[in-house]
């Protein structure tokens, strides 16, 4: 597989500035890039048995930004890297979903809460699940952008309430709360979402 | 709540949050902490008549669920993550190797192992005479730059150079058809150290002598510059006969510079490279990682055998918390963990044991034993009743003075790093072992921390390639960048020293010398200023710079410079001092190259008496008697020379097992000896079992193997056994054009095959031989004289000269 090469860091940073001036198109042509990363440290990371799956993807994801990002770009602000790090996720793991989607053809979205989607074991079943969540998440991005940044670094780069309180620089209990009502509404819409399509 | 700062990773068609919805977000902040009749009045209050407002807060709150955990409901994505990457390894895997397969010249008989980034392969090799088994371990797909394949040759020599009887060797290596490296390995059937405690309900004691054995092996990895940084019980097997092994010695390291690039990261990027259970606070915050995070981990093993827990059980705990407990609760008294266990196995851990696991599990690695060897004596200790070195508690976790990297430092800066904590670790120890030099360590340790800080963080990430670094080249960087040291000439000769030490260890004699000869004259001057004798780091550097003299060619520079050495450590350390000893040791051997054979067989002869009432059972003790058996060989006391090589072979094989390199030298060492004593018979089954075991090694294209042959057959011949002798004759031939086609022994070899032939009157099978011989090397005088012979054999058959 022809992942061994990541692209050159000088390519990756420009883009980045790219997005960061506003450039959408920047984020496409970021988005297979960080897949090809992904992909290429999946190959001697994953599958171990005896630690959890679950912390290694966070580091995962992190270290392929990091590893796209290398030393160039000038991030003096923690908070852009980890938030953009999420973003990044986002939309990486919405490209899985759209392939699996396209692969199993049919199925609208189905009545599903967040919820359920921690319990699904099996993302190949459900990946209308994803996309449904991740068009929820831009609408509550329009509503109130700060709680969209926030459920992004929780569910996309697997920060702890603590460490997405420590960035925002604000109390543990803010948080919490940011993300009971953030939540509260996406279930809300998911749900309503759900039975729209019956 | 204030406005969030104009968001540029936000999308163009992004919203700002509307008033109404801020109003919903305050209402909603408070209510939702609020139950039944309180959370009506305050919807009351704080809504009034604005009905919309009090209904979407009275919705989202149907859709809140009150006290619910929120550690776990937001990692459905990651969890989907996880399974994609898996699948897709999964199919990435679709050349994978079976059970079946064969690898170069072994073949795999079952998985036995499989981590994150290899799978070990029980195997043996495919042209197998004896049916010794190997561990392969074959790296995952992905690792198959150039560069690394490169560098993999490079530390797999380094690594190979690791001889411990506790360590299971690395026996050789190569590539898939896949392109991706394996590593063979001694293999060891044998079961984890802590089930083998458990299994067996060890006393204490026992627990005590098989983990000190353990302790041996990792201070002699550390001595050689090699951390192991995943020890624990998985990786260490003890054997049916009660002896560990030590697995994977510096190849996580080694396999995985991504690790150092890893450790760099503010977050908890180092996490799924190392085992938790045994992990340390410094290696769980992605910090340096030194001598001490081995320390750490085998209190962790020690803990672990003792009490029959761990300190920090793992199990149900997500990393961020196992994280938090590991770098700031207390382990539990081992004495209470170890009663709580099992009841009346407390009190024998009560006090001394207590303290000392309590040292070994220091939060901060300062706080720690200095080096293995520290931890390992105060052990010794209390088995023999002697007061340790811990009397009270140490001091509360201080803060870490420890380099705090930059996360998005270079593998190069982080090798870098990782060496020259080694070299100061080294030099710490060291020092530490002198009297009353703490004050000055710490003033030191605090500069070269500063210095490696320095470094680390300075590293010019442009300067080389980031993702390939190897050895050679940190080793020059480092170097290179003992310039700026210039100020602390002590630390730079320090510096200079250790790296002249790996040049060493590289075989790069030249760097070595350069780096060495300027770090004598700086510690020589530094010694006149103190004391005006030489000093200990005077015979360091001396000793160290003798070596790669001798190794360069120069045995009298190398006798002058390892005398020095070695009367000065007799002067400051005793002549009893194992550093005395050593240098004894190298210098016996350069005065035997000298042809001073008298003086040489004095310091081999005392070099042995050492060795024989200290390390009665080691690898040094096979060394000594290999020594003074060259020695007496070279005086022409031919019988004791054969019963030295007699005793060192067969220490070499109880403790290296018959497949090690060193072993088989000294059986061809022996066989040749015991040839010139006219014993053929066994000079040849020696050759012959120092050949079989060499094809396991090596494989069959390696010189040692056709030489291995040649010698075979030269005995045979002399046993008269001229049928397998010429089968041994034209293996070595057919092998040895193959490796090394210009080697002037072909044409020996070619002239000694033909010769028995031409005894044994078959002149037409020597013929081809001699035509050979002579187009190499037409003058070669017995070569000619054998076709004189032939053709006066051919003759004579043919019925006389024709008239």
């Amino acid at each position: 597989m022809d992942s061994s090469h990541p692209s050159p860091p000088g390519e990756v940073t420009r883009l980045l500035a790219r997005w960061q001036e506003g450039d959408q198109q920047a984020l496409e042509e970021l988005t297979p890039m960080v897949y090809r990363q992904l992909h290429h440290l999946a190959h001697y990371h994953m599958r171990d048995e005896r630690s959890g799956h679950l912390l290694q993807t966070t580091a995962l994801v992190h270290e392929a930004f990091l590893r796209l990002v290398g030393i160039e770009a000038p991030w003096q602000h923690r908070q852009h890297f980890y938030a953009m790090a999420a973003r990044l996720m986002r939309r990486v793991l919405v490209d899985f979903a759209r392939r699996r989607n396209a692969a199993k053809r049919g199925g609208g979205a189905l009545n599903v809460s967040l919820t359920d989607l921690d319990l699904t074991p099996d993302p190949a079943d459900q990946p209308e699940q994803l996309l449904a969540l991740d068009e929820a998440l831009t609408r509550l991005g329009r509503r109130d952008p700060r709680k969209l940044r926030i459920l992004e670094l929780r569910c996309f780069a697997g920060m702890t309430i603590q460490e997405t309180a420590d960035l925002f620089n604000v109390s543990h209990t803010t948080i919490e709360n940011d993300l009971r009502l953030a939540r509260a509404w996406l279930s809300r819409e998911l749900h309503r979402e759900g039975r729209g399509e019956r | 709540m204030t406005e969030p700062k104009k968001d540029p990773i936000d999308d163009p068609a992004r919203g700002t949050a509307t008033e109404a919805w801020e109003r919903v977000d305050a209402v909603f902040r408070e209510a939702v902490h609020l139950d039944g009749e309180a959370r009506r009045e305050f919807l009351d209050s704080r809504c009034g008549d604005d009905g919309t407002l009090r209904r979407e807060v009275e919705s989202l709150l149907l859709w809140a669920r009150e006290g619910e955990d929120f550690t776990a409901w937001a990692l459905g994505p990651q969890r989907w993550m996880a399974a994609e990457l898996s699948a897709e390894f999964d199919r990435v895997q679709g050349t994978r190797l079976e059970s079946g397969d064969n690898l170069g010249s072994y073949q795999l008989l079952r998985e036995v192992g499989r981590g994150g980034m290899s799978r070990v392969f029980l195997a043996e090799r495919a042209d197998d005479q004896y049916h010794m088994q190997v561990a392969v371990k074959v790296i995952r797909p992905g690792l198959d730059s150039p560069e690394l394949l490169g560098r993999l040759r490079q530390e797999r020599q380094i690594l190979a150079g690791l001889n411990h009887p506790h360590i299971a060797h690395l026996l050789d290596g190569g590539t898939t058809p896949a392109g991706t490296p394996f590593f063979v390995l001694e293999y060891v059937p044998g079961e984890p150290i802590d089930t083998y405690c458990d299994d067996r309900r060890l006393p204490i004691d026992a627990c005590l002598e098989l983990f000190l054995k353990v302790c041996g092996a990792v201070q002699y990895a550390h001595r050689n510059l090699i951390i192991h940084r995943d020890l624990k019980p998985s990786n260490l097997l003890v054997t049916a006969d009660g002896e560990p092994k030590l697995l994977d010695f510096g190849i996580a390291k080694v396999l995985n510079p991504e690790a150092f690039s890893m450790t760099v990261s503010e977050t908890q990027l180092g996490a799924r490279l190392l085992t938790p259970e045994y992990a340390s606070p410094e290696q769980f915050q992605g910090q340096e990682l030194t001598t001490g995070t081995d320390v750490y981990s085998l209190g962790m093993i020690l803990y672990r055998l003792l009490t029959g827990r761990l300190p920090f059980p793992s199990e149900g705990q997500t990393l961020a918390t196992l994280e938090r407990v590991v770098c700031e609760a207390p382990p539990p008294l081992p004495s209470q963990a170890a009663e709580a266990n099992e009841a009346g196995r407390g009190r024998a851990l009560r006090g001394d044991l207590d303290r000392i696991l309590l040292k070994a599990l220091e939060k901060d690695p300062e706080a720690r034993y200095g080096s293995v060897e520290r931890f390992a004596d105060d052990l010794h200790r209390y088995r023999e009743g002697l007061p340790v070195s811990v009397r009270r508690p140490s001091l509360p976790y201080r803060a870490r003075r420890f380099v705090r990297r930059h996360r998005t430092a270079f593998t190069a800066a982080a090798v870098v790093g990782l060496l020259l904590v080694a070299v100061v670790a080294y030099y710490t120890v060291r020092l530490r072992s002198e009297r009353d030099a703490a004050q000055q360590l710490a003033e030191r340790l605090t500069r070269t921390m500063n210095f490696v800080e320095e470094m680390v963080t300075q590293a010019d990430p442009s300067a080389t390639n980031a993702q390939e670094v190897s050895v050679r080249e940190v080793v020059d960087q480092m170097a290179e960048r003992n310039e700026e040291l210039r100020d602390e000439p002590a630390l730079r000769a320090a510096v200079m020293n250790q790296v002249g030490r790996l040049y060493n260890r590289l075989a790069l004699y030249d760097e070595a010398e350069a780096q060495l000869a300027q770090a004598l004259e700086i510690r020589r001057s530094l010694s006149r200023q103190k004391s005006g004798a030489p000093d200990l780091d005077v015979a360091d550097t001396a000793k160290e710079l003798g070596n790669s003299h001798y190794y360069l060619g120069r045995p009298e520079s190398a006798e002058a410079l390892l005398t020095e050495a070695w009367r000065t450590r007799r002067r400051l350390l005793g002549e009893d001092d194992p550093l005395t000893v050593s240098c004894e040791n190298d210098l016996s051997v350069v005065l035997e190259n000298l042809g001073r054979l008298d003086e040489a067989e004095a310091h081999s002869r005392s070099v042995l008496e050492y060795r024989r009432a200290n390390d009665p059972d080691s690898l040094l003790m096979t060394e000594a008697l290999t020594n003074l058996g060259a020695v007496r060989w070279s005086q022409g006391k031919l019988e004791e020379a054969e019963d030295l090589y007699r005793q060192a072979l067969e220490m070499g094989r109880r403790l290296q097992g018959p497949l090690h390199r060193d072993v088989t030298t000294q059986a061809n060492n022996l066989a040749a000896l015991l040839s010139i004593r006219g014993n053929h018979t066994e000079a040849e089954a020696l050759f012959a079992e120092a050949l079989a075991a060499n094809r396991q090694l090596f494989g069959d294209q390696h010189p040692y193997v056709s030489r291995g042959f040649h010698r075979h057959a030269r005995e045979l011949r002399t046993l008269g056994r001229r049928q397998e002798a010429a089968a041994d004759y034209r293996e070595a031939l057919r092998l040895h054009q193959e490796i090394a086609p210009e080697d002037p022994r072909i044409t020996a070899w070619l002239v000694e095959f033909a010769e028995m032939l031409v005894e044994g009157d078959d002149c037409p099978a020597a013929a081809p031989l001699l035509e050979q011989a002579l187009a190499r090397s037409p003058e070669d005088a017995t070569a000619r004289a054998l076709v004189t012979t032939c053709f006066a054999d051919a003759t004579s058959r043919s019925g006389g000269f024709p008239p």
